[in-house]
């Protein structure tokens, strides 16, 4: 059986050629295809080279087990891809964990989505003091310490 | 996308002749606050709501967010119930995806109902209702029984009944998961007749009747059973429309009485008893499971399966040929595995792939099993550990003599991972 290959081209005019399966993880993708048939190449003019390198990387990683192990969600070969995973994610810096994440929202590819928004919600929001919440994401404080004080009195369980 | 001008920074960032360690010191831009508010959504679902909470004093672009978010999780450490209904009345979305309620402490069923009631009146989708605790009285009210927005259901109460007293009207559900409860019969009749789309049972460690009759739910394709200890049922399943069926038993008599449509089937044995007498050995059982599964392409099998499968070939047992395709065990390199291994492929003639997945966790009947059988294993699967020594030994060194192992007892295999 022959594979059909898709080019994909970065918003920096990065080329990328994949497996079909490869980018029909994207439901995006598919909808590129059908609108820009005249022309091979599907421009991505919302994600850069070094982000759409990532999203096929992971694409390539989870379409190999989807296809070889017949699909089931039972596989307990999903410990692996989840290892897989978190090992993907710890390898990445910030800005380009939150460039994922919106390259995985616009290419609408749910899985990688859930693992990125699970990732910055486990790692930059979870079990942090709000200090440090501001710290690691670079969110100015722009309250007056008035205002802050009722944004905590609301629910001031949540801050003890 | 409302992520443009975060993009832009970003680019400009990287042009910087030097670039920073990465997680050492964090990039200065605040890239998450200029992200679309269903994002930050998204990205709350997946930690309790209180977490969400605390970023309202972020800064004003987090203020209000959190109040409209779409799936709360909810846990009663450290709101009180009257917290609870203070911060309840916050959110403003008119539509709940999912909540998700986790109870440690007792609170009045009129709390724990305004709750619920609470989740269900704005459609709930997806909802979860945890006791943590054993001190509970709590009934679920009647209302609770009669939703038309839920499709998974998850309930967790610990050896509490759960009793339907109304009809049950959960027409679009279809994921349900009970754990750690008791049904009676007609509990179970008034549910399922109740769920005409359930497409998905999951049964763990609930008290339930000896016969799981599921042959009315006919949308019913994937059950799970988690039965690893002994005083919770059940023990007979019919079920003849599902296609796949996770098992996880307890070593006490376990019956298919009619699984015919299965086509995927994941089998676990939790073995704890020393064997003094060779009836006890629940071989027979696990051979006799096997024989329901003439037409399961897709077979997971863990560690104690295999091992009771060699018993089952010392004590002469036999099991017949499968169609299985794609193998998957979850195994050590030990001894008492391999008789099992060997047998099992044997009888998998149209065995296509086979993967094998080393354990972390050591939760293998070895011991008995080992020092009993060790003397009978040695001459023919000397080259592989008795289990009491594996801690030592790294599985990986094992690897080249289970592959040849394998290769001995195999000869349609096509892939192997």
């Amino acid at each position: 059986m022959s594979k059909k290959n898709i080019v994909l081209k970065s918003s920096n005019g990065i080329i990328f050629e994949v497996e079909e399966a490869v980018a029909l993880q994207s439901e995006t993708i598919p909808y590129m295809i059908e609108d820009d048939c005249a022309n091979d190449t599907i421009p991505l003019a919302n994600v850069t080279g070094d982000i759409l390198a990532l999203v096929i990387e992971y694409c390539k990683k989870h379409v190999v087990v989807a296809d070889g192990d017949g699909g089931g969600s039972s596989s307990s070969s999903q410990e692996d891809l989840k290892n897989w995973d978190a090992q993907f994610m710890n390898d990445l810096d910030q800005s380009k964990i939150f460039n994922l994440l919106l390259a995985a929202d616009f290419l609408n590819i749910k899985t990688l989505f859930d693992l990125t928004c699970q990732f910055v919600a486990d790692t930059m929001i979870k079990g942090k003091s709000v200090e440090e919440v501001r710290r690691t994401l670079n969110i100015e404080k722009d309250y007056t310490s008035e205002e802050e004080a009722k944004a905590r009195q609301e629910n001031e369980w949540a801050f003890k | 996308m409302a992520d443009g001008q975060g993009r832009r920074r970003h680019r400009q960032r990287r042009k910087k002749p030097i670039r920073r360690c990465r997680k050492i010191r964090q990039p200065r831009e605040d890239i998450i606050s200029s992200m679309p508010d269903d994002i930050l959504h998204q990205i709350f679902s997946f930690i309790p709501t209180i977490w969400a909470i605390r970023t309202s004093v972020l800064s004003k672009r987090w203020s209000h967010l959190w109040r409209q978010t779409t799936s709360l999780y909810i846990e009663d450490l450290p709101p009180t119930a009257l917290e609870i209904n203070q911060t309840l009345t916050y959110f403003t979305a008119p539509k709940i995806m999912s909540f998700h309620l986790r109870l440690s402490r007792n609170h009045t069923a009129l709390d724990i109902d305004s709750w619920i009631k609470f989740a269900m009146s704005r459609n709930v989708q997806n909802l979860s209702v945890a006791f943590d605790h054993q001190e509970t009285r709590y009934i679920f009210p009647k209302f609770f029984y009669l939703s038309a927005s839920i499709k998974q259901l998850s309930v967790k109460l610990i050896d509490k009944e759960m009793l339907p007293t109304c009809t049950v009207s959960w027409k679009h559900l279809t994921n349900l998961s009970l754990r750690t409860c008791k049904l009676r019969v007609n509990s179970i009749e008034k549910i399922l007749s109740g769920c005409p789309n359930l497409e998905s049972l999951a049964l763990y460690q609930c008290h339930l009747p000896r016969r799981l009759d599921l042959s009315k739910s006919l949308s019913l394709k994937r059950l799970e059973i988690d039965r690893s200890y002994w005083n919770t049922g059940p023990s007979e399943i019919v079920a003849p429309q599902i296609h796949y069926l996770k098992l996880k038993i307890f070593e006490k008599p376990f019956t298919l009485v009619d699984v015919s449509s299965l086509t995927e089937a994941d089998l676990n044995i939790r073995v704890k008893m020393k064997y003094y007498e060779k009836a006890d050995y629940p071989h027979s059982m696990v051979t006799g499971l096997l024989a329901k599964f003439p037409n399961v392409e897709r077979l997971v099998v863990g560690v104690t399966v295999l091992q009771v499968l060699s018993l089952a070939e010392l004590c002469g047992v036999p099991f017949g040929v499968l169609k299985v395709q794609t193998l998957i065990v979850k195994t050590k390199f030990v001894r008492s595995v391999a008789p099992g291994i060997a047998r099992l492929l044997q009888n998998l003639p149209q065995l296509k792939k086979l993967i094998v997945h080393t354990m972390d966790k050591d939760n293998t009947m070895d011991q008995h099993l080992a020092s009993y059988f060790d003397e009978y294993w040695s001459s023919m699967y000397g080259c592989f550990p008795i289990s009491y020594y594996i801690v030592s030994i790294l599985d990986w060194q094992l690897l080249p003599s289970f592959m040849e192992f394998i290769l001995r007892n195999e000869k349609s295999l096509e892939t192997m991972v």
